[in-house]
């Protein structure tokens, strides 16, 4: 019987099979434990190469599906997985640290209650902005889903960071930041604009984040409530 | 006439579904959420109506597609009338054509052909007819007139129900909460569903000039119906969505004669008279209704045109005058036929229509109003400032961050974020007008965010007491915006409404306020 994989990475990707490909390659030379890894690809119906990507030594799980929003995506690959942990990913990425599964699950062992938001350094950002965060199944429970789907594809990684300091105000800092762990991010505006970036665009993203401004306040509320009891709880 | 794509119907088809076009659809993606059915497709036609002779591009384009990958085609039939650009369209003369060509048993006769549906769409018809038969059977539609959804790009139905939807409360489009003026809020034209044989019995569509042009609709043959003894139904969860594209409402449009608000007359003298038959009907229909011919039968098609139509609807011979009306913050310019010598028809007198719920925000309640909006404005801003210093753009092309374009950034930002609370100042009045319609006097808010302050200010110059405020952050005060605090177990125990006050997250709250046990009918939702 197979192991339970203790982190899925959720990828949504479109028209961009060379990247994926160096993606999973990457992922292939510097994760400690395969087994104990799934990736979850959310690949367009339309897209018929992306839908032929195979790796024999990946547990890779291939969701074909109408195109639609980022956030739909997320959301079904989400859906579609078993692990403890999650780590939202783009096709632009490749991890360039040994080891670097261990380390991310090393740090959430530190908060047992799951409330944490661990971010890599991506070379761009760094600890400024999630660009590929990894959080715990139990997150998602408190946030009631892994992101609202009032969002279409901006604004998710600053509403997720809006939210871990808004806890750090409640007194509780789960923002762990690992600047030696590297996910290069091979950010698309340095390059040109393709398929995939002609997106079923909005402008309207600014203003759900604004409007979930409060509940951010309450999500990150009800979270600093659930670490008080569960630390009540332990001891 | 004729036909690009004219199937065999097999035995199974129970609903026909006819859309309409006079080379005005931009996007056809009807057809994707059509083709999305909870149902088996056999089990429903869909018949497309081109009224000129012109092919749809994207339609055949779609056509071909199936063919070549052996999949179901997009549309069952396609026909095009081949009517000459010359002659003005008569959406009456394509649903009576829709009425010979059907197949099914129930006809949706008339749906808009540029909503989305959801994948129950179908479901919910045949469900509702086989409860009872003894019906003409009504889908409101749910509108939204955000032009960021234009050209068509696919929005979720969570989409279309927010940010510039003009007529979404509670849950549900506000035509099937008013009581004030049904007639006008509700929208009689997105989609009417009868039995094919009731129709054929009351004549089919009207072929009356006056319904030539943009004012006309499935209502005339409703109100028809229910002068037989139908019962008018509106369907209480399925709807349809539409999105803004130019041209909507009939702008640019030959019209006849109206009642202001863009209800045919004519119609209207059916609905207040007995009239069970059109005053003109359709040739082919009448053969149908005699049992001359039946369905499929070729004498059908040519009788369908009467050749002095010909004439009389040619551009040329229609004289008009240009009107507006404001549609929102937008105008549309009707062409209108001019009073002649016919004596049905009179000259429109321009109306303003009923507020929903018969509740006009007036100048009173802006004033109450005032002292809340710079706070709440202020408070978006420090939000927007917030992101603005993490935002992408700083670490990617701080050349491209000058004062100028710093402050052109920020007066858009003023304008989308006032036309933004605009709107949800909107639906919290609709909500509040919508209580005070159902007789509702006590409240209890649940929700302490912007959503409750406005709720409270707004509540001030109606006849409605709030009882108390249920916050969802903890709090340690007894009063919250001038009101009572209460807590979710005090909550729990009252009987009366709760308004639920927030913008988002809202299935969340009905969640919670469930586990509660709290029954939904006592809950009211601002979206």
């Amino acid at each position: 019987m197979p192991a339970k994989p203790l982190i899925s990475i959720i990828l949504p990707t479109r028209h961009r099979v060379n990247s994926v490909n160096r993606l999973f390659d990457s992922i292939e030379s510097t994760v400690s434990k395969i087994d104990k890894l799934e990736v979850i690809l959310y690949i367009d119906d339309d897209d018929f190469k992306s839908q032929a990507i195979e790796r024999s030594v990946l547990n890779l799980v291939k969701l074909i599906g109408r195109r639609t929003t980022r956030i739909d995506m997320i959301r079904k690959c989400f859906e579609a997985g078993s692990s403890q942990y999650i780590l939202l990913l783009n096709d632009d990425a490749i991890f360039r640290t040994h080891g670097w599964d261990t380390r991310i699950l090393q740090t959430f062992s530190k908060h047992p209650d799951g409330v944490a938001m661990v971010l890599c350094n991506d070379l761009s950002h760094g600890e400024n902005m999630p660009i590929f965060p990894a959080y715990s199944r139990k997150l998602c429970e408190l946030m009631g889903g892994v992101c609202p789907e009032d969002y279409h594809r901006d604004y998710i990684d600053v509403h997720l960071l809006d939210i871990f300091r808004k806890l750090h105000g409640l007194g509780f800092n789960r923002l762990e930041y690992l600047q030696d762990v590297v996910i290069e991010h091979i950010n698309h505006e340095a390059s040109t604009v393709n398929d995939t970036y002609i997106k079923l665009g909005f402008a309207d993203d600014e203003l759900t984040y604004i409007a979930w401004e409060h509940e951010r306040q309450i999500i990150a509320s009800s979270m600093a409530k659930y670490i008080q009891q569960s630390t009540l709880c332990a001891s | 006439m004729r036909f690009l794509v004219n199937e065999q119907p097999g035995n199974e088809v129970e609903v026909s579904i006819i859309l309409t076009d006079w080379s005005c659809r931009e996007s056809l993606h009807i057809l994707d959420f059509l083709a999305d059915q909870s149902i088996d497709r056999c089990r429903y036609e869909l018949i497309w109506i081109e009224y000129g002779s012109k092919p749809s591009e994207e339609l055949c384009k779609r056509i071909d597609a199936a063919r070549s990958k052996h999949q179901a085609l997009p549309v069952n039939i396609y026909v095009l009338m081949e009517m000459p650009v010359e002659i003005c369209y008569h959406k009456h003369l394509m649903m009576n054509l829709g009425i010979c060509l059907a197949n099914g048993g129930i006809i949706c006769s008339w749906c808009d052909s540029d909503a989305m549906v959801r994948p129950t769409f179908v479901k919910s018809i045949l469900e509702t007819f086989k409860r009872n038969q003894n019906i003409v059977l009504h889908m409101d539609e749910v509108r939204n007139n955000n032009q960021s959804f234009y050209p068509f790009n696919y929005p979720t139905f969570n989409d279309v129900t927010g940010f510039g939807c003009i007529n979404w409360v509670n849950g549900m489009p506000a035509g099937i909460l008013d009581m004030k003026d049904p007639l006008h809020s509700r929208n009689y034209g997105a989609c009417m569903v009868a039995l094919r044989e009731d129709l054929i019995a009351i004549g089919g569509a009207d072929m009356h000039f006056d319904y030539l042009g943009h004012m006309c609709g499935p209502h005339e043959m409703t109100w028809r119906l229910v002068n037989t003894g139908k019962r008018e139904v509106w369907h209480d969860h399925e709807w349809l969505y539409h999105v803004w594209h130019p041209g909507q409402g009939g702008d640019q449009n030959f019209a006849g004669p109206h009642d202001g608000l863009h209800i045919s007359l004519l119609s209207l003298q059916c609905r207040n008279t007995d009239q069970t038959m059109p005053f003109v009907e359709n040739p082919a229909i009448a053969l149908l209704r005699n049992k001359l011919a039946s369905a499929g039968d070729p004498k059908l098609l040519d009788a369908l045109i009467d050749p002095n139509w010909l004439k009389d609807w040619q551009y040329k011979r229609l004289r008009g005058t240009e009107r507006h009306y404001a549609q929102g913050k937008r105008k549309i310019t009707l062409t209108e036929r001019d009073n002649s010598d016919d004596d049905s028809t009179t000259n429109v007198q321009h109306q303003t229509p009923s507020p929903l719920f018969g509740r006009k925000f007036n100048k009173r309640h802006l004033l109450v109003l005032l002292p809340i909006v710079p706070g709440i404005v202020w408070r978006q801003l420090k939000v927007k400032y917030k992101t603005h210093t993490w935002a992408l753009t700083r670490y990617l092309h701080p050349e491209r961050r000058g004062w100028l374009r710093e402050i052109g950034s920020l007066k858009r930002f003023l304008k989308r974020i006032l036309a933004f609370d605009k709107h949800w100042f909107r639906a919290c009045w609709f909500i509040l007008a919508y209580a005070v319609q159902s007789k509702i006097q006590n409240i209890i808010i649940y929700g302490d965010g912007d959503a409750a302050r406005i709720l409270c200010n707004m509540s001030k110059n109606l006849p409605i007491t709030i009882r108390g405020i249920c916050p969802l952050l903890p709090n340690v005060n007894t009063r919250l915006f001038g009101h009572k605090v209460i807590s979710e177990g005090q909550l729990a125990k009252t009987d009366e409404t709760i308004i639920v006050a927030a913008f988002v997250n809202i299935p969340t709250y009905l969640t919670k306020l469930e586990t509660l046990g709290i029954n939904r009918k006592q809950i009211l939702t601002i979206r």
